[in-house]
């Protein structure tokens, strides 16, 4: 559904990608791994069009979008959750929803059925409508975030980091959310801080480095592979993860001995 | 009693234009975060539109209001589509000040060449009688003025909160970064906005116009107060700009009905002082809408660019011989003009310390420029102190009134030293005008002598050259030397990044100040040639324009290069000479050329040689850029 080829993007002078390819195939969870500055929300920001690619295709249904604006993207049926849950804080929950589908306008009747069925898994969000935004709970407000994102009824749903600043029964709550969401046949990309959980209920994951797609394959075998163990799923996961223990011997080592 | 109640209602009605405008600059500052200072000459646009359709061309008052307004709306989405969308993507916010002056500008002189400096007041719109309320007296007006406001407010509401555009625009408000993401165009958003407070502006001014007489240059006046009283209520509210308008109407015609209306003019700008001191988010505070994702201040300045090595010596050494031979050189004609320049470059470098080195904006230059020609001139005359003791003491008085307006203000965001310093600027106006038996009003004071130290005189305009120019390359030359040394450096940093600077141990309040002091001095100094130079001195020989005028001769010339300055002057001052017919859009051009040096050529003519002559040295601009609008 989505494809992603030569792909070079960045900021001003700077560069932050650099020839990217990616696929997220209908209906599955697609996982991107990577450090702090390694290129995820960019690329995020680029899919979505917040940012001109350099160079590069970005096709949806085989379709070209690097030259479409944001709004004709999410029209086609894309949607962003950033990172920071970015609501309106001043706004209604209502309004911050309706938002949600302003670049794919419904009328009065259809609009307050597409909320109910958004908010369904959310019965939370559906009960404070008329508050505004900024009186919801940190949690509460990631939900909105998703809910806003799925106003637009989208087809690619991409998450930056959906678990961020959240309390750990939270961050299992959302992973649960996620994972229903494919159910429906959404394809979902998503980032996360904590990458064993998520290629946990992934498909497929990509791990960037440097702004380079370094290693791409199935979820279970990037789980697996002892060399991602050791970057980024901390220790504990890579014990978890079944053949890190020796990753997890060479990691002690390196701590132990300077 | 009943003349209480008579001043208040004038009060009120003066405060709601004042609270139009003021809804005008919220809309604009709720999407954006900028101050659009442009925001009066769009009044003055519309009310000279009026006058036009209605008392030239005979149009009927509706069709002639509703024109106006049209054409206070299309001229708002030609300025905002071709300068203020496109200068907001690539600007930091304190480039966006100056931009939305050099609007300003441009507006005024606009109207200057199309309607002429006359003052014009228009018809009432109904020709009944005051109306009397018991024993008060309400002009009819008076009741349009209400009518046309409430129409307003209540337009606007119902746009911002029961429409989908209204909850778009509050979006963009909010968090322009998840805006985008919902598929809302941010630049569509805020050209609408613009234009629609440009059209409230034009209707504000066709309902006041027929109140009071408008000519070309009163929007400042309007922008001022506008902007006071949206500040008053928290820029960026609606009921704030409305409560603003209407309290500082009514304490503005209360000090003049009891006290005069010099009172009047001052007490605006203590209110603004005060109210920047222990409000500076307005009396209604805590509803404020914050912008989630945006700094008030962009931090990142851009790298200045300089002539460095051996080049820059040689240059220097041909300037300065340039500089001595150029009497000898030019038409006799030109040499007044010379003279006039060279006074002025010694205010632009003055300036050049605060923006170009600390990065701070002073819109209030020519203020400084009066105290040390009224104070130099009016001790010389009436008192008769020698020239120099006369500069000595108009330059402290300068430093003083910095002190003063400095402490007040250094402590806020950038931007309010701005602000503040074209209130004071203002302020400067009204008393040179209105202190009659000090200043001379406004037909000035003459009889001022020559400048002289001890036996010698600087009688003719060559020789005041001479005077300037030494006193300008002494100067440069200590500056040069003093932005090379620890306190240089400081200041440099501070423009870079005044939090990194603090960081560093740097006090950066004090060095501000001492920034706008020296800056003040120069000015005050050049204010004081001036008086002794031309003999006389009038007040719109100082005034706000030329405060403006010093910004774009500057900001042309290249900032924080010192000698760049000199050649914005020389340009901007010889122009007009050497081509008559320019005289008329002086003020246009200058506003035109603010805007377009700000947008395109952001290192001034001296940067642009810069980097021509030294590739390798150039510096890499720093730009710096903005995630939401990228």
């Amino acid at each position: 559904m989505l494809e992603i080829e030569h792909l070079a993007a960045g900021y001003g002078r700077d560069s932050v990608l650099h020839n990217v390819a990616l696929a997220v195939r209908q209906g599955e969870i697609v996982a991107l791994i990577g450090a702090n500055g390694a290129g995820k929300s960019t690329l995020m920001k680029t899919i979505s069009g917040l940012i001109a690619p350099r160079q590069g295709e970005i096709r949806f249904d085989g379709r070209r979008i690097d030259a479409l604006s944001s709004a004709r993207r999410v029209e086609l049926g894309i949607a962003h959750v950033p990172e920071g849950r970015q609501i309106f804080p001043a706004l209604t929950v209502a309004e911050n929803l309706r938002l949600g589908a302003y670049a794919t306008p419904l009328a009065a009747a259809a609009m307050a059925e597409r909320i109910a069925a958004v908010c369904r898994p959310f019965p939370m969000v559906l009960e404070r409508l008329d508050e505004p935004a900024a009186n919801l709970s940190g949690g509460q407000q990631q939900m909105l975030a998703i809910c806003r994102g799925l106003m637009s009824a989208p087809r690619l749903l991409m998450l930056d980091e959906p678990s961020l600043g959240l309390a750990p029964l939270l961050v299992g709550e959302i992973f649960r959310i996620v994972a229903e969401l494919r159910a429906r046949n959404l394809a979902i990309l998503l980032v996360e801080q904590n990458a064993r959980q998520s290629l946990a209920i992934a498909d497929r994951g990509y791990v960037l480095e440097g702004g380079r797609v370094v290693m791409s394959g199935p979820a279970a075998d990037l789980l697996a592979n002892p060399d991602l163990a050791e970057k980024y799923f901390g220790v504990g996961g890579s014990v978890e993860a079944g053949d890190g223990r020796q990753a997890l011997a060479r990691r002690l080592k390196v701590i132990l001995e300077p | 009693m009943l003349n209480a109640v008579q001043i208040i209602i004038g009060g009120l009605l003066q405060g709601s234009a004042f609270a139009i405008v003021a809804l005008g600059f919220s809309l604009v500052f709720r999407v954006t975060g900028v101050v659009n200072l442009s925001q009066g000459a769009f009044c003055i646009l519309g009310a000279m539109a009026m006058y036009f359709l209605q008392v030239d061309f005979g149009l009927p008052l509706i069709v002639a209001a509703a024109g106006s307004a049209v054409i206070g709306l299309a001229f708002g989405f030609v300025c905002g589509a071709a300068i203020f969308v496109p200068a907001l993507s690539r600007l930091p916010m304190s480039a966006m000040l100056m931009v939305t002056a050099g609007l300003l500008t441009f507006m005024e002189g606009l109207i200057l060449v199309i309607w002429g400096n006359q003052s014009y007041a228009l018809p009432p719109f109904s020709r009944e009688a005051p109306v009397l309320i018991g024993a008060l007296r309400v002009p009819s007006q008076g009741f349009w003025i209400a009518g046309i406001s409430a129409a307003i407010v209540l337009g606007l509401w119902w746009l911002i909160y029961r429409t989908g555009f209204g909850v778009a625009l509050r979006a963009c408000a909010q968090n322009p970064l998840a805006a985008r993401l919902m598929g809302i165009d941010l630049n569509r958003i805020t050209l609408v906005s613009f234009a629609l407070a440009a059209a409230i502006a034009a209707i504000g001014g066709v309902a006041i116009a027929p109140l009071t007489t408008l000519q070309f240059d009163s929007g400042r006046f309007l922008t001022v107060y506008g902007f006071i009283a949206a500040t008053i209520g928290g820029l960026g509210g609606m009921a704030g700009s409305i409560t603003g308008g209407l309290a500082l109407g009514v304490a503005e015609q209360v000090a003049a009905g009891y006290l005069s209306s010099l009172f009047a003019n001052a007490l605006a700008l203590l209110i603004l002082l005060a109210m920047l001191l222990w409000r500076p988010r307005g009396l209604f505070a805590s509803r404020r809408e914050a912008r989630a994702d945006v700094p008030t201040q962009r931090r990142v300045q851009r790298a200045v660019v300089r002539i460095e090595g051996g080049g820059a010596w040689g240059f220097i050494v041909a300037l300065v011989i340039l500089l001595a031979a150029l009497p000898f050189l030019v038409p006799t004609g030109l040499m007044a003009s010379l003279t006039i320049a060279m006074i002025l470059y010694i205010a632009v470098l003055g300036l050049d310390v605060l923006m170009g080195y600390a990065g701070q904006i002073s819109l209030g230059q020519a203020g400084f420029m009066a105290i040390g020609g009224y104070a130099a001139a009016i001790l010389a005359t009436s008192y008769g102190w020698p020239p120099l003791a006369g500069v000595l003491a108009g330059m402290a008085l300068s430093l003083i009134a910095a002190l003063i307006l400095a402490l007040v203000t250094m402590s806020l965001r950038g931007d309010y030293l701005a602000l503040a310093t074209l209130a004071f600027g203002l302020l400067i106006d009204s008393l040179t005008v209105g202190l009659v038996d000090i200043t001379g009003g406004p037909s000035g004071l003459v009889g001022i002598p020559a400048f002289s130290i001890g036996p010698w005189a600087f009688a003719t305009p060559r020789s005041m050259y001479y005077l300037a120019l030494t006193l300008a390359a002494i100067l440069a030359a200590a500056l040069y030397g003093g932005m090379r040394s620890g306190f240089g450096r400081a200041l440099q940093a501070i423009r870079a990044d005044p939090t990194a600077a603090a960081a560093l141990g740097i006090n950066v309040s004090r060095l501000k100040v001492a920034a706008f002091a020296i800056a003040a001095m120069l000015a005050s100094l050049a204010g004081s040639l001036y008086a002794f130079n031309f003999h006389f001195l009038s007040p719109d020989m100082v005034d706000t324009p030329h405060s403006f005028e010093t910004v774009a001769m500057l900001v042309l010339g290249g900032e924080g290069t010192l000698v760049g300055g000199l050649f914005g002057t020389f340009l901007l001052t010889l122009l007009p000479t050497v081509f008559q017919p320019f005289a008329l859009y002086k003020t246009m051009v200058e506003g035109g050329l603010l805007i377009a040096i700000f947008m395109y050529l952001p290192e001034g003519m001296l940067g642009r040689i810069a980097v021509l002559l030294s590739p390798r040295h150039a510096r890499r601009e720093v730009g710096s850029h903005d995630d939401a609008r990228a």
